[in-house]
């Protein structure tokens, strides 16, 4: 039994993936299975999808922890969740570096790893996501099942889809097919030099997944018991900055802020804190005087999320 | 009447929503619980039904919040809250509890027009003291959007969805208002989440009320709606100024508007921001949206008509009483020069020195 664990946020297309993925390993005449595992089962925050495939009929439903592969739509969620739990040494871990983020690095993983540009690769075939970019990806390394059955797939998936969308999906399976053949001729050579580090600069950090102390069974819990669940990591590349000149202290943004990550002292605005801010942009929406500017995740800005400059945009 | 910057210096100093919850991006509760919240002087209870703010808030071992809070069902907050107030003044007579308390219940609309309303309406008619706070985002949003009976005529749900046969929901909204204002309670309130100073202050009168209280708060739902999180307020905005949502409160009984939208805007500028009514914009849907504009006027005329009948009444003495501001305590002044963000200190020693200032 081949199982394959997707890692993604709501609304980046991860269940999808894992049901695409389902539909043409049926074409090929697999057993398959997909199912998705919700958290909260909110737009941004951090969720799971299985694909089971075998030779006979599968009867095991259960959530999928000793997975062969792993493939990660979002490298945010590497410091969140711990994405390989369950991958041994013969495991394969591929992640969308597309929303490349310089302080993850995989170095002390087991198992293979490749890193794919599939933002990139799926903006260029037009499609939002990149979710059918890893799935062309991951059939390539897997030799199975090939680009026609998952072109046929899409349009049995997405049959709801506007006939543009699908095009840019097939598109995209495609490219990410492609992608995956040439890294199969990386992967394949030694074993050393199985972790292919592509479009992410490498950083000695090993992956920090911090041990979260979980609380007894039966126990009582007091608000300030357990740590803050930070919500930062659900931005979809951009965070807001604030040029503080222009900023006349309305506070509107503190009191639409659905996060708190407005930092004030008393009532004076200071700035955002990205440890909590999910990204909504709401701030910038209300902000009477644009001092605040959503700009992207790499901008450096000083603390609290200052801006120098006002961006020309 | 409290002010952005007196709320901000309030829940600076009174730590009782916090961050870290599951809410979607541009989710319009946290901004309706934190102004009710801050806008009530002393200590708070808080009574909540299942909804998307039980679940996103605290989930399992984590809360969000820091005050008293219990949550029992969808069915029977406004019973728990009334269990809640009878232990109160069980405490209070045996001299166990000296500081008075003010209860809030957050509940949603499913919560509040559907599955909970025989509760609510039984608290209401024994007059227990406590402040009812709906918001309301108009569908079953934490399951996956289904109609509920707050869900407007024409919106697309998944159990109301728009095709070949129906064009969403074929029914009206229900008048929880009216319902609620039938009960003969000291205080009724309609707001909504962009007009944060009406919400505040309609929350300190409904303090004031020597018995039940009840608002209902236009919330604003990205994922349910279909607009971008950056446009919620704009979203609600909108439903207040095209007058799909006029702002009211009834005082023992008596109706009026606490806010008069300037310019008469069609609602089709509101409709047409949210993906629940793109399909009425096809050829063919325009006597859905004449229907639409057709109910928001005649629910216009009546409340205006109300508005006008008890005018009189608003200009008298009596009426005044209402406007008291509620003493504030005296560490309400914004304490500057203290370490910033004193709640966050108070969580880093269990966040791994997370913050360092």
């Amino acid at each position: 039994m081949l199982e394959i664990r997707f890692h993604g946020r709501g609304g980046q297309g991860a269940k999808t993936a894992s049901q695409l993925l389902a539909v043409a390993f049926l074409d090929a005449g697999r057993y398959p299975q997909a199912f998705p595992e919700y958290g909260p089962e909110r737009s941004g925050a951090p969720m799971m999808a299985y694909t089971r495939i075998d030779e006979q009929p599968i009867r095991l439903h259960a959530a999928i922890i000793a997975p062969d592969v792993v493939v990660v739509l979002d490298p945010a969620l590497i410091r969140e969740q711990n994405v390989t739990e369950g991958l041994d040494s013969q495991g394969l871990l591929i992640v969308n570096t597309g929303r490349s983020d310089p302080t993850i690095s995989l170095s002390d993983v087991e198992g293979s790893v490749l890193m794919v540009p599939a933002d990139e690769i799926a903006q260029k075939a037009g499609a939002k996501h990149a979710n059918t970019v890893m799935v062309g990806v991951l059939a390539a390394l897997l030799g199975e099942p090939s680009v026609d059955q998952l072109v046929t797939a899409v349009d049995e998936v997405m049959a709801l889809l506007p006939e543009s969308a699908r095009d840019h999906n097939r598109k995209s399976v495609q490219a990410g097919y492609t992608y995956g053949v040439s890294a199969l001729r990386v992967l394949d050579d030694t074993r050393e030099e199985r972790r292919v580090q592509s479009g992410l600069q490498s950083s000695s950090a090993a992956v920090a997944v911090e041990g979260t102390p979980f609380a007894r069974p039966g126990a009582m819990i007091r608000p300030d018991d357990y740590p803050v669940p930070l919500t930062g990591g659900w931005r979809m590349g951009k965070k807001p900055a604030v040029h503080l000149d222009r900023c006349v202290n309305c506070l509107l943004c503190w009191q639409f802020c659905p996060d708190g990550a407005v930092i004030i002292q008393g009532n004076m605005f200071l700035g955002f804190d990205y440890d909590f801010c999910k990204g909504c942009e709401i701030c910038d929406a209300v902000c009477p005087t644009q001092a605040v500017h959503m700009v992207s995740e790499t901008t450096k800005v000083g603390a609290w999320g200052e801006l120098k400059e006002v961006p020309t945009s | 009447m409290a002010n952005i910057k007196e709320m901000a210096s309030h829940s600076q100093q009174n730590p009782r929503f916090g961050s870290g919850h599951s809410l979607c991006r541009g989710c319009g509760i946290p901004s309706i619980v934190r102004t009710v919240l801050s806008s009530i002087p002393g200590p708070v209870a808080v009574i909540n039904a299942t909804s998307c703010l039980e679940v996103a808030t605290t989930r399992y071992p984590f809360t969000v919040w820091k005050v008293p809070w219990i949550h029992v069902a969808f069915e029977n907050s406004a019973a728990v809250a009334s269990g809640v107030e009878a232990a109160y003044h069980a405490l209070r007579a045996r001299g166990e509890l000296s500081e008075a308390m003010t209860l809030v219940v957050f509940a949603g609309d499913g919560g509040t027009y559907d599955i909970g309303l025989q509760a609510l309406s039984g608290a209401l008619e024994r007059g227990q003291r406590f402040i009812y706070v709906c918001y309301d985002n108009e569908a079953y949003m934490n399951t996956g959007i289904q109609r509920s009976s707050a869900t407007p005529f024409g919106a697309s749900t998944t159990t109301s969805p728009a095709g070949r046969a129906a064009m969403g929901k074929p029914e009206p909204r229900k008048n929880i208002v009216e319902i609620v204002a039938s009960h003969r309670i000291p205080y009724v309130a309609q707001a909504a989440m962009s007009h944060w100073q009406d919400l505040s202050n309609k929350v300190q009168r409904a303090y004031h009320a020597e018995g039940p209280a009840f608002i209902n708060v236009l919330s604003a739902c990205p994922p349910g709606w279909g607009h971008e999180p950056r446009d919620a307020v704009l979203v609600v905005r909108l439903a207040v100024d095209s007058r799909y949502w006029p702002l009211v409160e009834v005082i023992e009984g008596r109706w009026r508007l606490t806010y008069q939208p300037a310019p008469r805007i069609p609602v089709v500028k509101w409709l047409a921001l949210q993906g629940r009514f793109r399909h009425l914009f096809q050829a063919g849907q325009e006597e859905s949206l004449e229907k639409i504009q057709a109910i928001i006027d005649d629910e216009w005329q009546r409340v205006k008509k109300r508005d006008e009948e008890s005018a009189s009444w608003f200009a008298s003495e009596e009426a005044g009483l209402w406007d008291r501001v509620p003493s504030l305590p005296e560490s309400w002044e914004p304490r500057l020069g203290e370490p910033m963000w004193e709640h966050f200190r108070k969580d880093s020693k269990h966040s791994n020195g997370r913050v360092s200032l």
